[in-house]
């Protein structure tokens, strides 16, 4: 009840900054030809939606974005559960990964253009590094969070190393997995369009520099509004995902509030 | 002839010592309990015992078989149900996880709704064990210990995470399932009154570098009862040498 | 932009010789940014010229010259647009660009395609009164920096007192009318943009390539030396098919047809492109235009070794 109002005064709040950024802009309060009234965004966007240009190019992006944060992901969580239970592949990696972690992902684009070219391989290389160090770092934790006990546990019943490690290590870990995935999915979102950005002729980030260069203020907003909602979409889709995948892990949070 | 042997089990920890010439020989069927205070290695014991940690030095045999990995034989029950029980299973699942790597699942289900049955837990498989009480997951525990139908069960204090009257209700749960299967089983615990009642022997822990000082003959008639055998002379008796030994120590 | 590319070269390749359709069309990825200069480009590839000559262009925006240069010699484009001072820059450090054919060139008066525009009212009208003040061009060392300090110079102000500030077109108007700079030198279609959009605030100070070097050039399509080598007829089609489009282009200079085609690729709207000066769109690059950029680049502060302009011309671009 409480959070429903809670909710809801978010949602009001919104839209009266929508209201406000129509208002500045139709009443001139903010003059400038780069200042459209909402509407008008909202129009852009409806007619470029209706022509079919804004799902193919959203598609574009959006699949660049799943096979990065596929790769990635997959990377991030094989490599992390390697680190974690093998020794000797932490010593070997983790000074490797901790120079390259703090690196930003546009500054390496540059080097990566040289090697990969313009086209997906570059841009979906360029998602999978931002989303491999955030799930790295979180199946590290994940796994070393894992009850001993639990371990124990699979070995007394005579249960094998990779049984051990794919039915008790990485179920045990998924709730870092995820939270892992959810800051990376954020972040992957934002370097598929810089990726396309920079060149080829791709997806949302393409568009965005074609209607700046073109002076079209309504379509350049009505593509930052057009990733917000994006982003948003994914981030509510995967929190639904989320509380079904570790339904317990939010079941044990609340045991321990009561 | 002894089922589960320590031959003198030697452990240090980074250079320390925490344990010196453990020597224990439990027979066939038999309900030996380990008594010692907290903190003298009983866990660690039992671990080794269990082949889930090595020995610094010393021999575990089992049916004459010197063991270096969890023998398949013995099962170990944890005194932490929370920590051992995986909570993304239900109760049933947790239970055929004991046995589904070598049965597969169908087989494993079907034996784990059996063993649920067996602790009074039938109807409960569906449920997730954070929905359930302590009691009611150490019982989940104990089911799926019995599940892989060992020879040989190691306890940790398997009911020292509960209350008093739970307790007893899983004593003599726990003793009804060991008379019925003919089970070997070890078990440590801190608790005095809890090692007479249940044990056949108790053998006592000393202080680190610890190593079994004594073993007691318990000689309580069986089927034994919560109230009446704790009110016999022979118990009381036993308990009071018990904790002046316990209470004796050089450093206590 | 890729669809309407996709439709164009469906809808002539019927026109296509047979002979050369029989065979796969060689594929040439060409890094060009989105204004009115690549013209000639885009109207080559609407018409059907390409195929005709047996190629698949494909083009690649990049948002400024910064990733076309260095993608050609990485390999990642066979030809690129790009500004002269950028291509001499990399020139000068050793880098084996040949010009292939002409892009953009200003004419002898003005309209300029250029403009320095400032603040209405603010007092500045010269290079003069620019000094310890802020000049923002898109980027440092290229030809919009170049004319624009050639301007300052020009107009009694000392350019190395002028600080130059790389601010992007599309946002440029904004930074002049709010303050953050207090001249910008413009290329179109954004001089044209801004005294649309800004026009009561901001006005046009002077044309920095008519009052310094009418007639000159601007920019250019170059590939690199070793691949002109082993693929002579390659460069040929291409600049064949590429001049056809500039023909097409300057035969309707002012017409509805070549500012429907611009607006289609470049998005921008058609009546801002009414009010817009547009460039001369030359095949040719001449070795006296070359010399004529390494000159004012020396005197600004861009001096080198440069070679001889003459080698730099491939066979294509020598008309």
């Amino acid at each position: 009840m409480t959070s429903r109002l809670r909710n809801a005064s978010g949602f009001a709040l919104v839209l009266a900054l929508l209201l406000l950024w129509e208002v500045s802009a139709r009443l001139g309060w903010v003059a400038s030809p780069n200042w459209p009234p909402f509407t008008a965004v909202v129009a852009a966007l409806a007619r470029d939606v209706m022509t079919g240009e804004i799902p193919l190019l959203v598609g574009g992006t959006l699949w660049r974005m799943a096979a990065g944060l596929f790769a990635g992901g997959v990377a991030g969580v094989v490599l992390g559960l390697a680190f974690a239970l093998l020794p000797f592949v932490a010593r070997l990696f983790a000074p490797i990964v901790e120079l390259l972690r703090p690196i930003p992902v546009p500054a390496v684009i540059p080097p990566l253009v040289l090697f990969l070219g313009l086209d997906d391989t570059m841009k979906v290389t360029v998602v999978a590094l931002t989303v491999f160090f955030p799930v790295l770092t979180n199946t590290v934790q994940g796994v070393r969070a894992v009850e001993a006990d639990a371990l124990a546990m699979g070995r007394t019943f005579g249960i094998g190393a990779l049984r051990r490690a794919l039915f008790i290590v990485l179920p045990a870990s998924l709730p870092y997995i995820l939270a892992g995935f959810r800051i990376a999915l954020a972040l992957a979102l934002v370097v598929a369009v810089v990726a396309e950005m920079i060149a080829g002729e791709q997806g949302v980030g393409h568009y965005l520099v074609m209607m700046q260069f073109a002076g079209r203020a309504e379509e350049i907003y009505a593509t930052v509004l057009l990733l917000g909602m994006l982003g948003y979409a994914l981030n509510r889709g995967f929190l639904l995902a989320e509380r079904r995948m570790i339904h317990w892990w939010f079941a044990l949070g609340r045991q321990s509030d009561a | 002839m002894s089922f589960l042997s320590l031959d003198a089990i030697n452990k240090s920890f980074a250079g320390v010592p925490v344990m010196r010439d453990a020597t224990l020989a439990v027979r066939e069927g038999e309900f030996m309990a380990v008594l010692g205070p907290s903190g003298c290695g009983k866990s660690t014991l039992l671990q080794i015992a269990a082949g889930l940690l090595p020995p610094s030095a010393g021999t575990v045999r089992i049916a004459g078989r010197a063991i270096t990995a969890p023998p398949p034989e013995a099962v170990y029950v944890f005194q932490q149900y929370t920590r051992s029980l995986l909570p993304w299973r239900s109760v049933r699942d947790n239970v055929a996880f004991a046995t589904e790597h070598r049965l597969g699942k169908r087989r494993a289900r079907a034996i784990a709704e059996e063993t649920l049955a067996q602790v009074g837990l039938s109807g409960f498989g569906d449920h997730f064990p954070w929905q359930l009480s302590g009691g009611m997951q150490q019982r989940v525990a104990i089911a799926r210990a019995l599940a892989a139908e060992p020879a040989i069960l190691l306890l940790d204090e398997p009911f020292s995470a509960v209350d008093a009257l739970t307790r007893l209700d899983l004593h003599a749960l726990f003793l009804d399932i060991w008379s019925r299967r003919k089970l070997t089983v070890m078990l440590v615990t801190h608790d005095v009154e809890e090692a007479i009642y249940l044990a056949d022997r108790i053998a006592l822990l000393t202080y680190r570098p610890s190593s079994i000082s004594e073993i007691f003959e318990v000689g309580l008639p069986r089927p034994r009862d919560p109230i009446t055998t704790r009110a016999l002379p022979q118990f009381l008796e036993l308990r009071q040498t018990l904790l002046q030994k316990l209470l004796a120590r050089p450093d206590a | 932009m890729s669809i309407t590319r996709r439709i164009a070269l469906g809808a002539t390749a019927g026109l296509a010789a047979p002979a050369l359709l029989a065979q796969a069309p060689t594929r040439l990825r060409v890094s060009v940014i989105p204004v009115l200069d690549v013209a000639p480009l885009h109207a080559a590839i609407r018409e059907g010229y390409f195929t005709a000559e047996g190629i698949e262009i494909d083009t690649s925006t990049t948002a400024g010259g910064a990733t076309g240069l260095p993608g050609l010699v990485a390999g990642q484009f066979r030809v690129v647009f790009s500004n002269c001072v950028s291509i001499m820059l990399g020139i000068r450090e050793g880098l084996e660009f040949r010009f292939i054919s002409g892009a953009a060139g200003s004419g002898p008066v003005p309209p300029d395609s250029m403009a320095v525009l400032a603040r209405k009212g603010s007092g500045i009208a010269s290079g003069r009164d620019l000094e310890g003040k802020r000049m923002a061009s898109n980027t440092r060392n290229n030809i919009v920096w170049l004319r624009g300090i050639a301007w300052v110079d020009k107009t009694g102000g000392d350019w190395r007192r002028v600080t130059t500030v790389e601010v992007p077109f599309p946002q440029m108007a904004d930074a002049l009318a709010n303050g953050q700079v207090d001249a910008a030198v413009f290329s179109e279609p954004f001089v044209a943009a801004a005294l649309q959009t800004h026009g009561d605030r901001l006005e046009r100070i002077g044309w920095p390539i008519n009052e310094t070097a009418p007639g000159s050039t601007i920019a250019q399509y170059v590939a690199m030396a070793d691949d002109l080598a082993r693929n002579p007829e390659v460069f040929d089609r291409f600049a064949r098919a590429l001049h056809r489009g500039a023909d097409w282009v300057n035969e309707r200079r002012g017409d509805n047809a070549l500012l429907e085609l611009i607006a289609g690729f470049s998005r921008v709207p058609i009546e801002r492109l009414r009010q817009a000066a547009f460039t001369t769109y030359p095949k040719g690059v001449s070795a006296a235009e070359l010399t004529e950029v390494i000159t004012t680049m020396t005197r600004f502060g861009l001096g080198g070794r440069y070679p001889a302009p003459a080698t730099l011309i491939h066979r294509t671009a020598a008309v």
